[in-house]
């Protein structure tokens, strides 16, 4: 039945950036995944939701290589990488802006940045900067600023803006609009809207569908591990499973 | 009055070493999450393998640079044993650990160079220079210069290059780092040899002061510990200044005390650690510390 | 059956005393145990007793000891006390119980041999120690198998004394490790300073595994005294030299006990140590000696061997030299080198050695006399006789 989700809905035949197959991850002797196949294609934005404990978190986890898969396996650009620690799949592009935010609150601003593009020539970060400066000025008014005293909104952009210094091929975002003010929420999701139509390859795992839908233009349904359904936004906005996952939250 | 001068500038030399010792040891702490009772045997191997060069005859800093280079390589076998065990989470074995290697290098130092303590030159002649009455030796004055420089070179090496941001990053969060391409394991490997590198030069400025032998590595390990503690294990900063406070403490008790227990100075450093932790577990700078995730 | 066992009992009995006889009078060896520092703070010392023990047993048993009318040659059994007290006491009865030695060398100094005085004197072993404490050989009914060839304390307190006398110093200071060897000498300046003879104005101590007295240092000179006692051995006698000149109090007023020894200028206090005084044998400036008497010839033999073999002279070396021909003389006069007759006989003992002369008597185990003892100064690197 996964397997049928996830392919019915498969875009052309060219190698995707992920394939993940058949990946079974979990903390000391619980499962959290049951087997889950996932694809991400070249200039893609997709979207993973679920409930609470679905295992999406897990899931990202485990694709950065932050968690070891106990079976399955983590393909990117048609290379198997489920061995590889994390640093390594970082420096060939897989990049993920992890739950919570993480920056490096000792740090400047533009040391964070920096960081973010420590697998690259020190000639690259300038441009890098810039790119991101671009995308989140309030970064650059606060360049000198300790990274750790910013608003959880300020701190949101600079963790997405440290993992695109990296110039990641895919990147990864888990929960981007968890803990901000309504208005930081809009700011990073229309971030990641501009990101999407620079053809930036993107998953993102949100528990807000309103940010999931805008963001994404194809999206997979997880609940207790297991991969229920998968699809279009537009499709996915008619699921009733998924208005069963978000218990009556209002899906636009 | 000029006795408590010289109290403190005596003290001042010897916590300079500690302060080394220390400062390893909390970059270590911070970034590996290892605490090393093993640095105090990287002054031993620093001082002893100088002393005994410069015996020979070798020129003092050729004799520095291999002293160096010798505590660099144990460092990083220190490393490399001990840090599958902290991948693992198994604080217990790597303090078990870095204790047994402890252990394990003042005897293998033992075997080969023996008990007998060995004597450094001082790195220049000079009789003592006399400064309001307290009493200055040139040694003194290279061993404080040669810590200042080495510090001012660690604090550039944390704040202004990308390994220092990594490692900072690492100590910060390990996972964060990870994601972004900083590798742990390597970061752990660079922190091991520069905290053996440091703990070398502390032994090496010393040795024409108090002659190294094979035996002064676990005491010094433990008063290094303690300054470390006593600035809050957190901060590199805080193990430099716990350091050099132990020095100074140390001294000033032992000039204060009757001459019957002035004997005791060992006692006094780790009164000092003992009142610490009961106090302020945290360390004596954890009031001014910055917010850390 | 009981008849049987009472008979397997007493040939056991009888076998295990004729064992002991023949390690004691009919082979062709005599062993004697040394008991001393090769490892630990004292090893400096332990080095030089090993060096003159071989030295001089090469020399005896080249002719070999008449033992009555057999010729006998002996044989050193050395271990290592780690410079521990504890460590010590087990060497000591090893020698004793398992290689059934005749007479025991060592301690090598007051610590390691305090802690074995008692056993020693229970077991009925005659023991000649390096140590230089009183506290050894004192009280004389509880050691009466115990000898030491240093001078006793207030022997070497005096000799610095008759100086201080001379020169018109009153008021000294005493810096002294804290162990047994530092206790007594700070005791004998105590009693100096009680009796009125001098005016002990400051008393430091330091451990015996510290390396720095800068302390100690700065408050004995704060006191201003005329003269600085340092009551210590190497290296620590070597660091008090050197933390004194760095304190810049003149060297012509530091006197060190016949511990710190002929390695203080090598070893560690270097050019520091110029000017200083120290309170030893004639022996150590063996090559300046001209007197022709027994005494002084024996000394100067010693030297000459000694730094052939050697290269440095050690101020330690004719403690443990004359520790072994002092047993050696006992044996031959003796005529038998059984346990008892070696104590006997040195009791009785008068005896010219490398380290001074030796005269024994029921009262007294306690070393060279007074007379053997010199005040030396280091000038230009080497020790130097006063006149």
């Amino acid at each position: 039945m996964t397997d049928d989700a996830s392919t019915s809905t498969e875009p052309g035949t060219s190698t995707p950036v992920l394939r993940v197959r058949g990946l079974v991850a979990g903390y000391d002797r619980i499962e959290a995944l049951h087997g889950v196949d996932v694809e991400v294609h070249q200039g893609e934005a997709v979207t993973l939701i679920g409930s609470n404990g679905a295992g999406k978190t897990t899931l990202l986890r485990t694709i950065a290589g932050l968690m070891r898969p106990w079976r399955g396996t983590v393909e990117f650009l048609g290379e198997d990488v489920s061995r590889w620690p994390a640093e390594r799949r970082a420096r060939a592009g897989l990049a993920l802006v992890p739950e919570g935010r993480r920056v490096f609150a000792g740090l400047t601003v533009e040391e964070n940045l920096r960081l973010g593009g420590y697998p690259h020539p020190r000639s690259l970060a300038a441009d890098g900067l810039a790119t991101v400066y671009e995308l989140f000025p309030k970064l650059r008014d606060r360049r000198t600023q300790a990274a750790g005293t910013m608003s959880g909104g300020e701190q949101q952009m600079l963790a997405i803006g440290r993992a695109m210094m990296s110039r990641p091929k895919l990147l990864l975002l888990d929960e981007p609009s968890l803990g901000l003010a309504p208005l930081a929420v809009r700011e990073v999701a229309d971030a990641l809207v501009e990101l999407a139509g620079r053809d930036t390859t993107l998953a993102l795992v949100e528990q807000n569908a309103t940010v999931a839908f805008h963001v994404a233009r194809r999206g997979y349904l997880l609940d207790r591990g297991t991969l229920v359904t998968a699809g279009s936004v537009a499709e996915l906005r008619e699921d009733p499973r998924v208005h069963e996952a978000y218990l009556g939250q209002p899906v636009k | 009055m000029t006795s408590l001068a010289q109290f403190v500038v005596t003290g001042f030399t010897t916590g300079a070493t500690y302060a080394l010792v220390g400062l390893g040891i909390a970059l270590i702490a911070q970034v590996t999450g290892v605490i090393s009772f093993a640095q105090g045997e990287f002054v031993m191997l620093g001082g002893l393998t100088f002393a005994l060069l410069e015996e020979k005859g070798l020129a003092a800093p050729l004799a520095a640079l291999v002293a160096i280079v010798l505590a660099c390589a144990v460092g990083v076998v220190l490393e490399r044993l001990v840090l599958p065990r902290a991948r693992a989470g198994r604080t217990d074995q790597t303090i078990m650990l870095t204790i047994g290697a402890s252990i394990v290098i003042e005897g293998v130092a033992l075997v080969v160079v023996g008990t007998e303590p060995h004597f450094a030159r001082p790195f220049t002649k000079g009789s003592a220079l006399s400064v309001g009455g307290v009493h200055i030796t040139p040694q003194y004055v290279w061993v404080v210069a040669i810590t200042a420089v080495v510090l001012v070179a660690m604090w550039l090496l944390l704040t202004r290059t990308r390994v220092g941001w990594a490692m900072r990053a690492t100590a910060m969060d390990a996972e964060a780092a990870q994601l972004s391409g900083i590798s742990p394991s390597r970061m752990s490997l660079i922190v091991f040899v520069v905290a053996a590198a440091l703990g070398a030069i502390g032994g090496i400025v010393l040795a024409p002061l108090q002659s190294p032998d094979a035996g002064i590595g676990i005491a010094l390990g433990l008063k290094g510990f303690a300054a470390a503690v006593i600035g809050g294990l957190g901060r590199p900063a805080g193990a430099v200044v716990g350091g050099l406070a132990l020095g100074i403490v140390e001294r000033v008790a032992a000039g204060y005390l009757p001459g019957d227990f002035s004997g005791y100075s060992d006692a006094i450093a780790f009164a000092l650690l003992l009142l610490v932790l009961l106090v302020r577990p945290t360390g004596l700078l954890s009031a001014l510390r910055v917010e850390r995730v | 059956m009981a008849v049987g066992l009472a008979a397997v009992l007493t040939l056991g009995v009888g076998a295990g005393c004729a064992k002991q006889e023949s390690a004691a009078s009919d082979s062709t060896e005599i062993p004697i145990g040394v008991d001393i520092e090769k490892s630990g703070p004292a090893s400096v010392q332990g080095e030089a007793y090993e060096r003159a023990l071989k030295l001089v047993a090469r020399q005896i048993n080249a002719n070999g000891v008449k033992v009555g009318n057999q010729t006998k040659k002996i044989k050193l059994i050395v271990r290592d006390n780690k410079s521990d007290p504890a460590e010590s006491l087990s060497v000591a009865k090893s020698l004793i119980d398992n290689d059934n030695v005749a007479a025991i060398i060592g301690g090598g100094a007051s610590p390691t041999t305090m802690s074995i005085v008692d056993t020693v004197e229970a077991k009925k072993v005659p023991l000649v120690s390096m140590g230089s404490s009183g506290a050894i050989v004192q009280p004389i009914d509880k050691r009466k198998y115990i000898f030491k060839t240093p001078g006793n304390t207030p022997v070497i307190a005096d000799v610095m004394l008759k100086q201080f006398q001379r020169k018109g110093i009153k008021k000294i200071a005493v810096l002294s490790v804290d162990n047994a060897y530092g206790a007594a000498g700070l005791k004998a300046w105590q009693d100096l300073d009680k009796a009125g003879k001098i005016d002990l104005v400051d008393n430091e101590k330091f451990g015996d595994k510290d390396k720095d007295f800068t302390v100690q240092v700065t408050k004995a000179v704060a006191k201003h005294p005329d003269a600085v006692v340092v009551w210590a051995i190497p290296p620590q006698a070597g660091i008090a030299a050197q933390n004194l000149r760095q304190a810049k109090y003149p060297s012509n007023q530091v006197y060190f006990d016949t511990g710190a020894g002929a390695e203080l200028f090598v070893k560690g206090a270097g050019s520091a140590s110029e000017g200083m005084y120290m309170v030893h044998s004639r022996v150590l400036a063996g090559d300046q000696i001209t007197a022709t008497t027994p005494a002084a010839q024996a000394e100067k033999k010693f030297f000459t061997d000694y730094s052939r073999d050697y290269g440095n002279f050690s101020g330690f070396a004719p403690m443990a030299a004359d520790a072994l021909s002092l047993i050696v003389q006992a044996i031959t006069k003796g005529g038998r080198a059984d346990r008892e007759t070696i104590r006997d006989s040195l009791e009785k003992l008068t005896f010219d050695g490398a380290f001074g002369t030796y005269q024994f008597s029921p009262t007294n185990h306690g070393g060279v006399d007074e007379s053997s003892l010199a005040l030396l100064v280091v000038k230009n690197g080497t020790w130097t006789l006063t006149s």
